[in-house]
């Protein structure tokens, strides 16, 4: 009587059970375990757990051997399990320890929840959120999202501004993209590469005999990009006298190789981007004003990640999504303490070091879960030394809670000055306190 | 004939794809003439049917396969016995006898999931099972 009412209530249960004995023989497989692994409970007792609830860390890393082996129990792991049918799905994972009277371990618990829904939904939301290979939901992204179509239809000249490591040349390329030159070559220069010498002929090319060593004639990129797009990184790098030549062609869409006489057209658009702030250089008399105005027709200005930090998570999964494609490894998500150490840091490198450090996690993660102890040091120890006792949050929505407490204490419970410092509308912030029963300070 | 068996410990592997061993066993006719162990630790998944191919390798027997390496491996002409459980000995010896059938999988109309195959019959199979319907 007793055994057919446990078996009821693991059977009202709709996260998946078992529980194994201490040789990981199945004793108990409930009725969702059954669903979402399509092995039947008949087919599963007395199983080895790994044949029937056939997860990817099974054979490396097993998490029931963990909790019976430290006694501690385990909760929420992203792992994925491979059904009867071959379909590969995404579950989380609790695991717990069954002990007798005597406190000595006799086997195990796991209980696992499907994820698939969760994660479809999750990929739709990424692709509502990406737009020609951007991801964000981010207000400010979105504003540039709106008008992106607008500006690459037209064939202005952009400067798009923000700090080193914001995706300045994959807005540039997605303007390409979405351009009527879409079918044209887009070529980039890195104008703090080169020196001025060789800028000028890397730009313009050169023809043979203009100096010593020019023995053949060399296209510039300008000829390069005919049809296309040129896009000039770090322009505000160049010097004074590549300044007038940039000028000339902005004009009079004309240029000279070196060493020729011949004027050639260039029906090319110009895309620049910098990471220092032009007007100021400007008025300290460093870049041409007369050039700033031409380049400055379309301004995109980037925000930092920091600005953007709800981008953190999503930035995460696309770039784990992308190295475990390329990389062949099946890592599927991070552990709390270390999407929360994502979220507190403050990314002087923004994006690109956001992208580095997941790089640095593959290389030393080898099982599914991403840890702390896989992240770079700077970003763990920064962690440390901010004082904050190493909190655990079980979910993203108890992270995000924290992170908006934390801005409100900050800045005073000042709502708009606190949306700012999240990068979100004061009414987006407004709606995440109510869903996640935050209260002013 | 040559033959692979992807294995945990001394078991057959619950799945293809983390497996990090493959046995790999010459046969002439019922007999076994070689065996040797190649480790699969520093291939990513995508690239196992190919290097199971240059291995010679004819048929895998193996647990859990997911469908993409399934159809990889079925490209490499390569037969798949999938959905085993137990000792890969036990597996080997079954092969050996001709007590293991591999069955089409992922045909277009066929219906997979559990109840799908509940009332197939068994091939008296030691412990195999699963989406090959070796049980």
């Amino acid at each position: 009587m007793k055994e057919q009412a446990y078996k009821a209530i693991l059977d009202s249960i709709a996260d998946g059970v078992f529980t194994v004995d201490d040789q990981w023989r199945i004793t108990s497989w409930n009725a969702a375990a059954e669903q979402i692994t399509g092995y039947s409970r008949e087919e599963a007792l007395g199983r080895h757990c790994y044949e029937v609830f056939r997860t990817n860390v099974c054979q490396t890393d097993c998490v029931l051997r963990k909790t019976l082996t430290s006694g501690k129990a385990l909760v929420n792991l992203a792992l994925n399990i491979l059904d009867r049918d071959g379909n590969e799905k995404p579950i989380s994972v609790s695991t717990a320890a069954l002990t007798d009277e005597d406190g000595r371990i006799i086997g195990g618990a796991e209980t696992f929840r499907d994820l698939s829904t969760i994660e479809a939904l999750r990929r739709q939301l990424l692709r509502e959120y990406s737009f020609a290979d951007i991801i964000s939901k981010n207000h400010r992204i979105q504003g540039i999202f709106e008008i992106l179509p607008d500006i690459a239809e037209s064939d202005s000249t952009v400067l798009i501004t923000g700090p080193s490591g914001t995706g300045k040349e994959l807005f540039a390329r997605a303007l390409h993209r979405l351009s009527p030159r879409a079918d044209e070559p887009f070529v980039t220069v890195n104008c703090a590469a080169l020196p001025d010498t060789l800028l000028e002929s890397e730009l313009f090319g050169y023809v043979r005999g203009a100096f010593t060593d020019a023995r053949r004639d060399k296209p510039g990129r300008f000829t390069l990009a005919q049809g296309g797009t040129l896009f000039l990184d770090e322009i505000g790098e160049i010097s004074p006298a590549v300044q007038v030549k940039l000028l000339r062609v902005l004009q009079e869409k004309t240029f000279e190789p070196l060493g020729s006489n011949t004027t050639v057209r260039a029906d090319v658009r110009i895309l620049a981007a910098t990471n220092k702030r032009l007007a100021e250089l400007v008025e300290q008399g460093k870049f041409r004003d007369d050039l700033f105005y031409r380049l400055n027709v379309i301004q995109i200005d980037l925000p930092t990640l920091a600005e953007r930090r709800e981008d953190i998570p999503l930035l995460i999964e696309h770039f784990i999504g992308r190295f475990n494609a390329e990389k062949g490894k099946e890592i599927g998500d991070l552990t709390p303490d270390a999407l929360e150490a994502l979220l507190a840091y403050d990314w002087p490198g923004n994006i690109r070091e956001l992208e580095n450090a997941i790089e640095h996690a593959f290389v030393l993660c080898k099982g599914a879960t991403i840890d702390l102890a896989h992240l770079p040091r700077q970003i763990v120890g920064e962690r440390r030394a901010s004082g904050r006792p190493a909190r655990r949050f079980s979910s993203l929505a108890e992270a995000e809670a924290a992170a908006i407490r934390q801005a409100l204490a900050a800045h005073g419970g000042n709502r708009v000055r606190t949306a700012a410092a999240l990068g979100m509308h004061k009414t987006t912030l407004l709606r995440k306190m109510k869903k996640l029963s935050v209260t002013y300070p | 004939m040559r033959i692979a068996i992807a294995t945990f410990q001394t078991q057959i592997s619950p799945r293809f794809d983390c497996a990090n061993t493959v046995w790999l066993v010459d046969l002439e006719g019922e007999n076994e003439v070689a065996r040797t162990e190649l480790s699969l630790m520093q291939t990513p998944p995508p690239a196992r049917a190919a290097l199971l191919r240059s291995h010679g390798v004819a048929v895998l027997l193996c647990g859990g396969v997911r469908r993409c390496d399934y159809f990889d491996l079925l490209d490499q002409g390569i037969e798949v016995i999938a959905g085993l459980m137990g000792e890969a000995q036990d597996m080997l010896t079954a092969y050996r006898q001709g007590r293991l059938n591999p069955e089409p999988r992922w045909e277009p109309g066929r219906r997979f999931g559990c109840n799908a195959r509940r009332g197939r019959h068994a091939h008296g199979a030691p412990r195999g099972r699963g989406p090959m319907g070796n049980r």
